[in-house]
């Protein structure tokens, strides 16, 4: 179960940590916390596509 | 309840929340695309002639005189609000022909905001023609229909913030046989649509929550101010009652007012001047706007009340926290708070979001037979 659990959502959680980091650091400070903050914000949007554009084979191995 | 069953449950909740707000936020999503770069567009669409080239620290016109010339341009008008533009050095004054008329009738004279020039006069605003970025703003906004409108969108973001959370309570249940970002492109196309719909929501979920609670807050922000206004507002206004609201000829010299509210909070710069009778400014003082230098605090704006028939400073007013947590809402709605990386990545978030929009609205097209099949799944598996 708990296995489970970190099986589907070890990824959205990081992601929705890492997307609020994102939104509040632009807000709250400047310079550095600007770059932070489009890093931060970059990475889901970059998982996105590689994970459209780059669908794993048919075949899988198994 | 068993697990199917509270499924199916959050499931009708996802389903009816999406069907309902889907059409408008799609039609807010495509609105907002080019709201998020309002301020690079209203630039490049703009015929406002150039600047002329002065030295940085030239210093600010006299107010004083720019409103000379506004009276001379246009005699028995009442300027009705002072504004000092953020980005440029001009400054936007607006007449109407009685400060009692309805705001429709606000017309605006742009100065060079260092040598006092008229840059351009333009009409009221119920005749001037509305340029594409009006008409998107109007539709985002309300569509046309003022507060009514203003409340409708905020109950369909509403709904929009239910389907998030519901979905997000689904996408468990949709991924126990998945890997994460696995997208099933090679079976049919209701498979590989679905897994897209969850892998675009769930990637985003935080971005969409935040932009959908923020946009509903500001939906609020009408209700918000008439709250403020008849409660402590009008508190603090109760000892001018029976007077009356001064007349252009009864005004205190609008330069040594604004020298007085700049005064009272020297650690802030004071934008914006709303003259006594305007709706929303006091009948009986001068209103000045003052924003803070930091990131946050710029965000935060202080009124500052000057008695306008004597120019006194009568006091710098607290804002309640509901307005100040408005007020931080907004940029976190707007993506126009990070520079132009954090528009353009504000701009990716929101087509990621039509594309989640219009999936869903595939998938409930083509629902029969493909949830018959889900839900018997998902209960064979319990009973086995």
């Amino acid at each position: 179960m708990t296995t489970q659990f970190k099986k589907i959502w070890t990824h959205p959680i990081w992601l929705g940590v890492i997307s609020l980091f994102g939104l509040l650091s632009a807000l709250l400070g400047t310079g550095l916390w600007y770059l932070l903050s489009w890093i931060a914000l970059a990475i889901p949007i970059v998982i996105i596509i590689w994970k459209v554009y780059r669908p794993k084979p048919v075949a899988k191995k198994r | 309840m068993s697990e199917l069953k509270s499924i199916k449950r959050w499931f009708w909740w996802h389903r009816w929340s999406s069907l309902i707000c889907t059409l408008f936020l799609l039609m807010l999503c495509l609105t907002g695309l080019p709201l998020i770069f309002t301020e690079e567009l209203t630039h490049a669409l703009s015929d406002d002639p150039p600047y002329t080239v002065l030295p940085k620290n030239t210093p600010l016109k006299n107010f004083n005189e720019l409103s000379k010339t506004a009276h001379q341009l246009y005699p028995g008008h009442a300027i009705s609000s002072i504004y000092l533009d953020e980005h440029e050095p001009q400054v936007w004054l607006s007449m109407i022909p009685n400060i009692k008329d309805d705001p429709k009738f606000t017309h605006t004279i742009q100065f060079d905001a260092r040598t006092g020039a008229i840059r351009k006069d333009n009409p009221a605003e119920n005749v001037a023609p509305k340029t594409f970025m009006d008409i998107m703003f109007e539709l985002h906004v309300d569509m046309f229909m003022e507060l009514p409108g203003e409340l409708f969108l905020g109950f369909m973001g509403l709904l929009f913030v239910i389907s998030i959370i519901s979905g997000v309570v689904l996408y468990g249940p949709f991924m126990k046989k998945l890997d994460f970002g696995e997208i099933r492109a090679h079976r049919s196309s209701r498979l590989k649509w679905l897994d897209l719909h969850n892998l675009l929501g769930i990637a985003t979920t935080v971005w969409l929550l935040v932009v959908g609670a923020t946009g509903v807050f500001n939906d609020l922000s009408t209700p918000l101010f008439g709250l403020w206004q008849m409660t402590d507002v009008k508190t603090m206004l109760d000892s001018y009652k029976g007077k009356t609201t001064p007349g252009t000829a009864e005004l205190s010299p609008i330069q040594e007012s604004f020298e007085v509210a700049q005064k009272a909070l020297p650690t802030m710069k004071v934008v914006s001047i709303v003259y006594p009778g305007n709706i929303y400014g006091s009948p009986y003082h001068y209103l000045f706007w003052a924003q803070g230098n930091t990131p946050l605090t710029s965000r935060l704006y202080s009124p500052i009340l000057v008695d306008a028939r004597s120019g006194k400073l009568d006091k710098v007013l607290e804002m309640p926290f509901y307005l100040r947590a408005l007020e931080v809402s907004r940029p976190l709605h707007f993506g126009d708070y990070g520079g132009m990386p954090l528009k353009v990545l504000w701009a990716l978030f929101d087509v990621v979001a039509i594309v989640v929009l219009i999936s869903g609205v595939y998938l409930w097209v083509v629902r029969r037979k493909f949830y018959k099949d889900y839900f018997e799944r998902l209960s064979n598996e319990e009973t086995a």
